[in-house]
């Protein structure tokens, strides 16, 4: 049978046999001729959409005839009301209501199409609604073989797993009314005025599984946005070309020990071709296999664009950056240096706050130390006294070579007592004895992660 | 219809995209944003509130979702946090949390989308190209030189 409705299939995994409703039945009973079968669905469209019986109606009920193929035209009625049934059944209260059901000037047949075709178009107002989208001459012509199609396809699927954009479907629902007002249901109506539209990326051949998954994206870190990259094409372009997800490099475990200058500078074009008008934020510190140039290099770029560039830059312990660096640096980042000082919040030596986080205001994570004057990641103690204000020169504040930490509480051990652990990290004699303690009172092996928490949580760690 | 119960409690009634109906408090209902505008917009005055592309069993889960955050504001978050992971781990595979993403997205629920978006994006984290496809059922269609090209470039971040 040669009844190939679906110019563009847009559910190609859904359809079952037994659901692919409007051509194979109506075919059953009636020409096999598409053309044939085309023009009952625009008779059918004629008369919901309130035209006057025209003269493709006449053509019709006069080339109809009874019972063409000698069939037992009463059968086939049961087998298409049973199945009108079923689609009431699916679609709950849009199936039924008022239709079309024919009045006397029209044939039995006649009335049969007009119903059927009636719930078709109820279908596609709600969820079958992706064709319209796509298809530049969808609302406006709803020709009768798309609409075969757009009803065949709708009544395989489930609603919610239609391809069709959820968000836009109440706002299609409005457009249809324009043409089709006098079908849709009063529900409908109530909807199209009252919906809010929501318009979402949408990909008319993928399903909504890749519509979730589009909408996922933004929540993976870099590592996982390169994999999903070589997964297929259309998620390839989305990723590249997606502003948002560029926004924010954060390069962490375990990225952070393999991207070298050259990658970064790769991902700072990536951002760049996304022509990004956010604020970017570039976080890489651990990133062992970075220079300070490199850092610099791809800021440079990101600069150039016109765009704000980067606002926002965590190289946590990189070594190499010259006063030099830290100019550029401040200059490419826009910095206002006073600024910078005056909003700072104290930042504290801990393990798991070795570097400053993002939510920090700060423009840039390193700073000049007081005592050595290097450029590195300063840290403040949580003893308040030794933020001491008389002598802002004796401020307990600098980076950890010139005031050694205990890892677990931040504070300075310069004049207490201490002990190096086997990591060469220092623990203050209150973080020690606190760590003993727990010890003891669990004495598996496992317990060794809970202890530090515990520990640490009896020491304020932010000033 | 728009019932009220003994703590003068308006009720909605939202009809599922098969038939089936929930009757729930305002408050949970109006956890949806679009619920809200039409609710606000009057919508909900006769009738129930029909939502065409969402299912009975997605909606109950929703609803379940919006019960629990419309009632538990003073309670801990970390509590909250326990009983959403529970809620996505009884959601089971990434199919339902697909239907309930979508079921969120249309319903504009930020907090539910967060949630599951979030527990799909830790579905694909540390999966190869070739699990996430499978998972998805998503068809490769880089030629080989193609993937080749696409390996090349990210093959530094997955050595």
């Amino acid at each position: 049978m040669a009844l190939n409705f679906s110019h563009r299939p847009l559910f190609p995994t859904h359809i079952s046999e037994e659901n692919l409703v409007s051509p194979m039945r109506i075919a059953n009973g009636y020409p096999f001729e598409e053309k044939k079968v085309e023009d009952c669905f625009d008779y059918g469209r004629d008369y919901r959409s309130g035209a006057q019986e025209s003269s493709v109606h006449k053509d019709i009920l006069d080339l109809l005839p009874s019972d063409p193929f000698g069939m037992d035209i009463s059968t086939t009625f049961t087998a298409i009301t049973g199945w009108l049934e079923d689609l009431e059944v699916d679609y709950g209260g849009y199936g039924t209501g008022p239709v079309g059901a024919g009045d006397g000037n029209y044939s039995l047949f006649a009335a049969g199409l007009n119903f059927i075709w009636t719930n078709a178009m109820r279908f596609q107002s709600f969820p079958g609604h992706g064709g319209f989208e796509h298809k530049a001459d969808g609302v406006g012509d709803t020709g009768g073989s798309l609409v075969v199609e757009e009803a065949g396809d709708s009544s395989g699927i489930d609603a919610v797993e239609s391809p069709s954009e959820m968000g836009g479907i109440l706002g299609t629902g409005n457009d249809l009314m324009g043409d089709s007002k006098s079908a849709i249901g009063p529900q409908l109506v109530a909807q199209g005025e009252c919906g809010e539209i929501h318009v979402a990326p949408s990909d008319g051949d993928s399903g909504a599984l890749h519509s979730a998954f589009y909408f996922s994206l933004g929540y993976l870190n870099v590592r996982d946005l390169l994999l999903v990259e070589t997964v297929c094409k259309s998620l390839r372009s989305s990723v590249r070309n997606d502003t948002l997800l560029w926004r924010n490099i954060h390069i962490d475990q375990p990225l952070n020990e393999k991207i070298t200058d050259d990658i970064l500078l790769e991902l700072a074009e990536r951002a760049q071709d996304a022509k990004i008008f956010f604020t970017l934020q570039l976080s890489v510190p651990g990133c062992t296999k970075l220079s300070i140039e490199g850092i610099v290099g791809s800021l440079k770029l990101l600069k150039t664009m016109g765009a704000q560039g980067v606002r926002q830059l965590r190289i946590g312990g990189l070594y190499g950056v010259t006063q030099k660096h830290f100019e550029e640096l401040k200059f490419l980042l826009g910095m206002d240096s006073q600024l910078q000082q005056n909003l700072r919040k104290p930042h504290v030596y801990h393990r798991g706050n070795f570097y400053l986080s993002c939510e920090d205001d700060r423009a840039i994570d390193i700073e000049m130390c007081p005592r050595c004057e290097n450029l590195r990641l300063i840290y403040d103690c949580p003893v308040e006294n030794c933020q001491g204000k008389e002598h802002p020169t004796k401020i307990c504040r600098a980076c950890t070579l010139c005031i050694p930490r205990c890892v677990q509480c931040g504070r300075c051990i310069n004049d207490s007592e201490y002990e190096e652990t086997f990591c060469l990290e220092c623990l203050c004699s209150d973080c020690l004895k606190c760590q003993e303690k727990h010890e003891k009172k669990t004495s598996y092996p496992e317990s060794s992660v809970p202890h530090h928490e515990s520990c640490s949580s009896s020491v304020p760690l932010h000033g | 219809m728009s019932i009220t119960t003994e703590n003068n409690e308006k009720m909605i009634t939202l009809m599922s995209s098969d038939g089936e109906e929930f009757v729930v408090e305002e408050a949970v209902a109006a956890q949806s944003q679009t619920i809200k505008h039409l609710i606000e917009d009057g919508c909900s005055t006769e009738g129930s509130i029909p939502l065409p592309n969402v299912t009975g069993r997605v909606l109950s889960e929703v609803i379940q979702y919006c019960k629990k955050h419309s009632s538990s504001d003073d309670k801990e978050e970390k509590e909250l946090e326990a009983w959403d992971a529970e809620f996505v781990k009884a959601a089971d595979d990434h199919v339902a949390l697909t239907d309930l993403m979508m079921a969120a997205n249309f319903l504009d629920i930020k907090g539910l989308l967060d949630l599951v978006a979030q527990t799909l994006a830790n579905m694909i984290t540390g999966k190869s190209p070739e699990e996430v496809r499978r998972m998805w059922n998503i068809k490769n269609d880089f030629t080989p030189e193609e993937a080749e090209k696409v390996r090349k470039e990210n093959q530094w971040a997955f050595e």
